[in-house]
């Protein structure tokens, strides 16, 4: 399977294997984190830290299992600011770059894996 | 079989959906997955074996669903999966009762696989255990452990009953091998307490100067030769039951000391300081008249109406009775049944034999002979040839056991007339050629 500068399937492929269930869990991948993004977004415009916290907390793990590398550390950070309350005008940054490489991984992995499997 | 459910609740579905796969890798489990608490606790009813439960959820904190989990059952594994990586919050859940917690990490899938697999083997085990009480509660049930049908024996089924429904301490009397123990550990393995040990102590069969310690315990240093620390019955026994058995042959000086324990319901192991608490009912048991050793001074008199709690007076095996030829069969068909035998039937004279026998050893006694008389037996019925009996058969054995005065010999053939004819007082004086009005002074006079 091939990597990209965004993503590695590496522990995603020891959990699951590289056959249909891998496929399957992209496809949820990839229908539920366009949601969990809308959800940061609206609680970023409505100032709701609680709101961006938990959407945070919920990209964390996912996060972790693609190895999405460049957002690690930016969503470990945005998640502690917003649950404190602190140095807020950090948070559009951060919210501003976990919304363009989630983009760039979901439309690399639809193109790379999911391209035949979609309708 | 009873099926290993996990319920996973998780609010983000490809972490849940990962987890889900993995957990459900061992074809013996069988996952449900939730995204809300709400709808998790919604399906509570259904029972799971264990949960694994996100810290954060959209709608309640993991703290929350936790309460509200262990509030509906206690005793259910709650695994906490979180990316929450504060060691004070997992301390605040375990401290809430949390089975454990798990950052989510690269190795939490492996951790739960591993909690899973320890929880699953303690399940187990606790299966097997609920399967060896519901035996040991079979066997012990009274129409299965006490045998018969006489009037005597069903006013002690009705005591037992009334025992069992209450924590009430029983005092058990009886002549040696009507049972004592017996009736202990009906009431024991029929009662609410069957989760927790009985524990049988022979106070006569321990050394006085070593009932203290074996009682209640003692520490490290407690004495010479105390190199660790040891925990007494009463702890052992937890909430269950303890049964001290010949409570006669009780020092008078720890006497007092098991007084203390039974009024504070706490107790100090030797050599320390803690006040320890104690939930454990009290059975006790003596072949001794405990209120004539009031009288004597060898017991003391507050003690005495401590243990009195809930009398059951085991009639002697001679004033059974048919249950003599009830509990013949039971043993002879128990005897044929280990050692793989025919069934074997007691012939009417063997019948006759048993039943004008006084049978001073009581039960006990009527087994052993039993047993015998099937091993001598050469055919499928055991004849009066093949009974045996160890005592001479005659009342008068029995009477002078024990020395006594002539006014207590009086009393004691008085009351065993009273129990072998039912508390019938006409029939009494008829056959002991005494006057009625002789009974009903004595009785009077609590003399009987």
């Amino acid at each position: 399977m091939p990597n990209t500068k965004n993503f590695n399937l590496v522990h995603l492929i020891e959990a699951v294997g590289d056959g249909e269930d891998l496929i399957r869990m992209l496809e949820i991948f990839v229908d539920s984190t366009p949601k969990i993004l809308n959800e940061l977004n609206n609680s970023h415009t409505d100032g709701n830290f609680e709101g961006i916290a938990a959407s945070a907390h919920k990209l964390k793990a996912t996060i972790d299992i693609l190895r999405i590398e460049e957002l690690q550390g930016v969503v470990r950070e945005m998640d502690r600011l917003s649950s404190v309350q602190e140095n807020q005008d950090k948070l559009p940054q951060f919210i501003s770059k976990i919304n363009d490489v989630m983009t760039q991984v979901l439309a690399e992995i639809k193109d790379t894996y999911l391209s035949d499997n979609k309708v | 079989m009873q099926p290993f459910t996990i319920f996973i609740v998780e609010d983000d579905p490809f972490y849940g959906e990962m987890l889900k796969y993995h957990v459900s890798l061992n074809p013996d489990y069988v996952v449900e997955k939730f995204e809300t608490g709400k709808e998790f606790l919604n399906n509570l009813y259904k029972n799971p074996s264990v949960v694994s439960l996100d810290y954060s959820l959209p709608d309640m904190s993991g703290l929350e669903v936790l309460k509200k989990v262990l509030e509906y059952k206690s005793d259910l594994p709650v695994i906490i999966v979180s990316g929450q990586e504060d060691v004070s919050t997992a301390v605040n859940l375990l401290k809430h009762g949390a089975y454990d917690y798990f950052v989510k990490d690269d190795d939490t899938k492996d951790r739960i696989w591993n909690a899973l697999k320890n929880i699953r083997e303690k399940f187990e085990l606790e299966k097997q255990i609920d399967v060896l009480q519901t035996e040991i509660g079979k066997k012990y049930k009274f129409g299965n452990s006490i045998k018969g049908n006489s009037q005597a024996i069903k006013k002690v089924f009705a005591l037992i009953d009334k025992a069992i429904q209450t924590n009430i301490t029983v005092s058990v009397s009886g002549e040696t091998g009507t049972g004592k123990e017996l009736v202990a550990k009906a009431i024991h393995y029929n009662s609410p307490r069957n989760k927790y040990p009985f524990i049988a102590i022979n106070v006569s069969a321990i050394p006085k100067e070593l009932i203290e310690s074996e009682l209640f315990g003692y520490e490290k240093g407690a004495f010479t030769g105390a190199d660790t620390r040891k925990i007494g019955k009463f702890e052992e026994a937890g909430k269950g039951t303890i049964f001290l058995d010949e409570i006669g042959e009780m020092d008078i000086n720890m006497q007092s000391k098991l007084l203390r324990v039974l009024q504070e319901k706490e107790l100090t192991r030797i050599g320390g300081h803690n006040l320890i608490k104690t939930e454990a009912r009290l059975i006790v048991a003596t072949n001794r008249n405990l209120e004539e050793e009031v009288e004597l001074g060898n017991f003391r008199q507050d003690l005495y109406y401590r243990l009195l709690g809930l009398p059951i007076i085991l009639p002697p095996l001679r004033n059974r009775n048919n249950d003599i030829l009830v509990l013949a069969k039971f043993f002879a068909d128990e005897f044929c049944k280990e050692n793989n035998l025919p069934f074997k039937h007691l012939s009417e004279n063997a019948q006759e034999k048993l039943l004008s026998y006084s049978f001073p050893g009581n039960v006990r006694e009527l087994k052993a002979i039993i047993e015998l008389a099937v091993v001598m037996s050469n055919n499928t019925s055991i004849d009066d040839e093949d009974i045996s009996f160890t005592t001479r058969n005659n009342q008068s054995q029995f009477l002078l056991d024990e020395e006594n005065t002539l006014q207590g010999y009086t009393r004691k053939i008085i009351r065993a007339y009273l129990e072998k004819y039912d508390n019938n007082i006409i029939k009494v004086s008829k056959k002991l050629d005494i006057g009625k009005s002789t009974i009903y002074r004595m009785l009077k006079n609590k003399e009987l």
